[in-house]
C-alpha cells in the first residue's frame, strides 16, 4: 500500500525537446515507480540520451515537466538521491581511483564506505591508481562505483556496458542484479537488446522522438507476435523448401533450416502436406531483437 | 521446496555499510582541485616553480639594489600565470573531458564548482608567491617590512580577480585547443609587453605605449608601487581602480561565455 502512493522516482510529463529546429523528443510522458528497473530501449540519436538527460537535469524540457522524486532536478540539491553513470562523461585523469570514489560519496547523505564501493565495482588493486592509468574498462567500472558509493534510491545507467567484452558485461549484470534485489530503482539505456532482457522488468521503447512501447520485455516480445520454426528436413532441397514457403524468410542455420513467420501452423500443414520429413522441429518465440526491428520499423 | 524458499528468506539481506552524515563535499573538492594542481607538472612549473627560479637566476646575478623590483615582477607574474593561464586550462580541459557534466549530475552545484576553482587557484597563487618570498627574503636579497610582504600578498590576490575573470572566459570560449593556444600565447606577450620579465624601460617604445593598456600591466604596477620600486610609478590606488573596472568588464565576458556554454550543453 505504501508504494502506491509513494511519490513516482522519475517523472514526465508530455515534454517536448527540441534543440534548434530538430525535436528529440515529441511530447513524451513516462512515470517511473519507485522500485521499478526499466530498460530505455532505441536506437541511436533517436531521444534516448535526451530523456535521461532531462532527468537528470543536465537538460531542460522546452515544454511540459520533468520531475525526479517531485521535484525539479535541475536543482543542484535534489539530486542527491541519485547515482549516475554517464556516457560521455570523462573523470580528471590526476586523480586517484580512491580519492575519486570518495568526493562521490559526499555528495550523498549517507553514502557507502569509499573500500565498500570499490570493492562492488571489482577496484581493489586498482584504489590507489591514477584514472589516466586505467584501461576503458576499468574506468567504466570506476563510474559504476561512482554510481554505487552514494547508496542512491535511483540509478540511472546510460548505456553501462558499452565496449565491455562479453565476460566484464556479464559480471556487470549480475552487479545490476544485486541492486536490483535490493530495491533500487534503476533506470538503463541500452541499444543491446539482449541486457534489456537480462536486467529489466520494463521496457520502454523509444523512436523518433517518440515512446512506441511500454510493457515487460514478454509483453514487447509479443507485438510481433511470430515464431521461429527450425528444422532438419531429409527429403528436400533448400529450393524446394524456399518454393513452398514462398515469401517467408528462410535461413539455412548450420545443418537446420529456420523460417520466421506469423502463422507457425499453417507452414507446418503445409511442409506436412507435401511428405515433409523432418526432424529436430522446434517453435520459439521472436525475441526481443525481432521485436524491436519490428517496433522500429527497421 | 520449502527448505529453499525458508533458507532463500533467512539468508541475511545483504549489508551495505554506511556512514551517515550531510553532504558537505567541498572541503573534499576542494583537497581534490589541489591535489589535482599539485600532480601537473606544467602548473606546478609555470605557476609555482618558475617566479622562483626567475628570481634565483636574476635577482642573484644583478645588482642588490634590483631585487624589490625582481621580487614584484615575479610575484606578479606568478599571480598572472596561475589566474590566468592555469585557471583556464585547466576549466576548458575539464569542459572537454565531460568532467563538469557528470558533476551536473551530482548534489554540486556549478556555482559551487566554479567558486571552489576559483578559491584553489588563488591559494595556488599564494602558494606560488610564499615560495618565492621565502627565498627573496631567507636568502638575505629582500629586506621589507612584514608589513609591505602582507600588502605585497594582498595586493597580488586582489589582482588576481580580475584575471581569473579573464581565465574563466576563455576556458568556456571554445574547445580545449584553442584555450590551450591562447591562453599559453597571451600570457607570454602580456607578460613581457607589461614589463614582467624586464623593466619596461629596457623595450621598445611601442611596447611601452601599449602596456597601459594590458590588465597584467597594472598587476605589475600593483606589485612594483607596494615594494616602492623605480618601475612603480606611484599611483597605487589608481591602478587599483583600473583593476577593479578591469574586473567588471572582465565578469560581463565571463558571464556571456559561460551562458553561451550553458545554452548550448545543458540547456
Amino acid at each position: 500500500m505504501a508504494t502506491s502512493i509513494a511519490t513516482p522516482a522519475v517523472e514526465l510529463h508530455n515534454v517536448t525537446k527540441n534543440y534548434g529546429n530538430v525535436q528529440a523528443l515529441k511530447g513524451i510522458s513516462l512515470t517511473i515507480e519507485q522500485g521499478e528497473v526499466v530498460a530505455v530501449l532505441g536506437p541511436n540519436g533517436v531521444g534516448k540520451s535526451t530523456s535521461i538527460a532531462l532527468m537528470l537535469g543536465i537538460r531542460r524540457a522546452s515544454l511540459g515537466s520533468v520531475t525526479l522524486f517531485g521535484e525539479n532536478p535541475r536543482l543542484a540539491n535534489h539530486r542527491k538521491h541519485i547515482g549516475v553513470m554517464l556516457q560521455e562523461s570523462g573523470v580528471p585523469e590526476t586523480l586517484k581511483v580512491r580519492e575519486l570514489v570518495e568526493l562521490f560519496g559526499r555528495f550523498h547523505d549517507n553514502p557507502m564506505l569509499t573500500s565498500e564501493a570499490i570493492k562492488m565495482a571489482g577496484l581493489e588493486d586498482k584504489a590507489n591508481t591514477r584514472l589516466g592509468r586505467l584501461s576503458g574498462g576499468q574506468k567504466q567500472r570506476v563510474y559504476f562505483a561512482l554510481a554505487l558509493v552514494g547508496n542512491p534510491d535511483v540509478l540511472f545507467l546510460d548505456e553501462p556496458t558499452t565496449g565491455l567484452d562479453v565476460e566484464a558485461r556479464r559480471g556487470f549484470w549480475d552487479q545490476i542484479n544485486h541492486q536490483v534485489a535490493q530495491g533500487k530503482t534503476i533506470i538503463l539505456t541500452t541499444h543491446n537488446l539482449e541486457e534489456a532482457d537480462a536486467l529489466a522488468r520494463r521496457v520502454v521503447v523509444i523512436n523518433q522522438g517518440q515512446i512506441i512501447a511500454d510493457g515487460t520485455p514478454d509483453e514487447i516480445k509479443s507485438h510481433v507476435g511470430g515464431k521461429h520454426v527450425r528444422f532438419r528436413v531429409h527429403n528436400m532441397t533448400a529450393q524446394e523448401l524456399d518454393a513452398l514457403v514462398g515469401t517467408r524468410s528462410l535461413h539455412l542455420m548450420g545443418n537446420k533450416f529456420e523460417i520466421y513467420t506469423r502463422e507457425p501452423e499453417a507452414l507446418l500443414a503445409t511442409l506436412f502436406r507435401q511428405g515433409a520429413e523432418l526432424s529436430d522441429l522446434e517453435v520459439v518465440g521472436a525475441g526481443l531483437e525481432e521485436a524491436f526491428l519490428s517496433l522500429t520499423g527497421n | 521446496m520449502t527448505t529453499f524458499s525458508s533458507e532463500h528468506i533467512a539468508q541475511p539481506s545483504p549489508t551495505i555499510l554506511t556512514t551517515h552524515r550531510k553532504a558537505a563535499p567541498w572541503g573534499y573538492f576542494f583537497y581534490c582541485e589541489v591535489l589535482k594542481i599539485f600532480r601537473n607538472p606544467p602548473a606546478v612549473l609555470f605557476g609555482i616553480a618558475f617566479p622562483t627560479l626567475f628570481f634565483l637566476i636574476f635577482g642573484f646575478s644583478l645588482n642588490a639594489a634590483y631585487a624589490p623590483t625582481i621580487l614584484a615582477s615575479y610575484a606578479a607574474y606568478g599571480a598572472f600565470i596561475v589566474s590566468f593561464q592555469t585557471f583556464s586550462i585547466s576549466l576548458a580541459t575539464e569542459r572537454a573531458l565531460g568532467w563538469n557534466k557528470l558533476l551536473r549530475t551530482t548534489s554540486m552545484s556549478s556555482a559551487l564548482y566554479l567558486g571552489s576553482k576559483l578559491l584553489v587557484i588563488i591559494l595556488t597563487g599564494v602558494i606560488s608567491m610564499l615560495l618565492l618570498f621565502a627565498v627573496a627574503a631567507f636568502s638575505g636579497k629582500v629586506h621589507m617590512g612584514l608589513l609591505v610582504w602582507a600588502q605585497l600578498l594582498g595586493m597580488m590576490v586582489i589582482g588576481m580577480i580580475p584575471l581569473s575573470l579573464l581565465g574563466l572566459f576563455l576556458g568556456f570560449l571554445g574547445s580545449a585547443n584553442l584555450t590551450l593556444a591562447l591562453s599559453t600565447i597571451l600570457t607570454l606577450l602580456l607578460s613581457f609587453a607589461s614589463g614582467l620579465w624586464m623593466p619596461l624601460s629596457f623595450l621598445p617604445d611601442l611596447i611601452q605605449k601599449i602596456a597601459p593598456y594590458l590588465p597584467s600591466y597594472h598587476l605589475g604596477q600593483l606589485a612594483w608601487n607596494t615594494v616602492g620600486s623605480p618601475s612603480g610609478d606611484g599611483h597605487l590606488w589608481l591602478h587599483l581602480l583600473i583593476l577593479i573596472a578591469y574586473a567588471a568588464g572582465f565578469a560581463v565576458l565571463a558571464a556571456w561565455a559561460f551562458i553561451r556554454d550553458e545554452n548550448k550543453n545543458f540547456a
